[in-house]
């Protein structure tokens, strides 16, 4: 089911509003991803980050060998996992496979609710266009066409 | 031996052996064996009062004694915080693996030094308090 609780929804229209994440095209992350400490490692195919939570600092690593867009993705995912505030205090994600744990899906699904804007979905999704918004939005086109179901599982279209 | 490394770094921060085991909270007698060899290995939590006592790393501190791969095998305060992860780690492959486990070391020495650091200045401020 592409939905998430109600009170995560409430903590990232809180952060989309606090910090204006949706006032530009794409949407810049930079203003929460700043408050971590964010790296780029030399990681394998197999791996798009991890995001490790310590009681005074929080440390986000993706992987530099994915496009910008898969980077700008990974970067959201992880975050989401602290945005969350899942309990485990390390998160390793892989670039495949993601929608098999809750945590990863609900982390996939985050980072298409923070990087693909509801009202860029409400206006201009319809069949075929998915490609030519990732690409306007900076994001993998797999994003865009998550944030696209969980609009319409949860009424927004 | 760790011991000479100690000693070197003590004088060259101009610390009397007293100060400097006040600061790591180990006895006088205790650092001066240390740094003439009599004890050769410190425990993780020794070892890492002294470094923070010294402004270093214990990473640092193994490598000024010409030690650096000992600490990955056998520092005992470094084991129980990767096993708390080690179950996130499985299956990954192994470039992944090393990586993750660089940032684990590096956030662990990075936590050990700022707890030693923080606990020789309240060693400190406590010192000075006593003397007034």
């Amino acid at each position: 089911m592409s939905t998430l609780p109600d009170e995560l929804l409430d903590t990232m229209d809180f952060l989309i509003h606090r910090y204006h994440l949706h006032s530009r095209l794409p949407v810049d992350l930079s203003p929460i991803l700043e408050k971590f400490e964010m790296r780029k490692y030399n990681f394998t195919p197999m791996t798009l980050g991890f995001a490790l939570v310590r009681p005074k600092q929080i440390y986000i690593g993706t992987n530099q060998n994915l496009d910008p867009r898969g980077q700008r993705m990974a970067q959201a995912h992880e975050a989401a996992h602290v945005i969350a505030n899942q309990p485990q205090g390390l998160f390793v994600c892989k670039t495949s496979d993601w929608s098999k744990e809750h945590d990863e899906r609900q982390a996939q699904l985050m980072a298409a609710y923070l990087l693909v804007p509801r009202k860029v979905v409400e206006e201009n999704y319809r069949v075929g266009i998915a490609p030519q918004l990732a690409v306007a939005l900076k994001v993998p086109h797999s994003l865009v066409d998550l944030r696209w179901s969980f609009a319409r599982v949860h009424g927004e279209i | 031996m760790i011991g000479p490394a100690v000693r070197q770094l003590r004088l060259q921060r101009k610390l009397s052996q007293e100060t400097l085991a006040k600061a790591a909270r180990v006895s006088s007698g205790y650092l001066s064996k240390l740094e003439r060899g009599v004890y050769k290995a410190p425990s993780g939590e020794v070892l890492g009062r002294i470094a923070g006592a010294l402004s270093v790393t214990p990473a640092e501190l193994y490598k000024a004694a010409g030690m650096e791969d000992f600490l990955v095998e056998h520092d005992p305060a470094l084991t129980p915080f990767l096993a708390d992860f080690a179950p996130k780690l499985d299956h990954l492959p192994k470039r992944d693996h090393d990586i993750i486990v660089g940032v684990l070391r590096r956030v662990f020495q990075e936590e050990q030094l700022e707890d030693g650091n923080r606990e020789a200045e309240d060693d400190l401020i406590a010192t000075l308090r006593g003397k007034r």
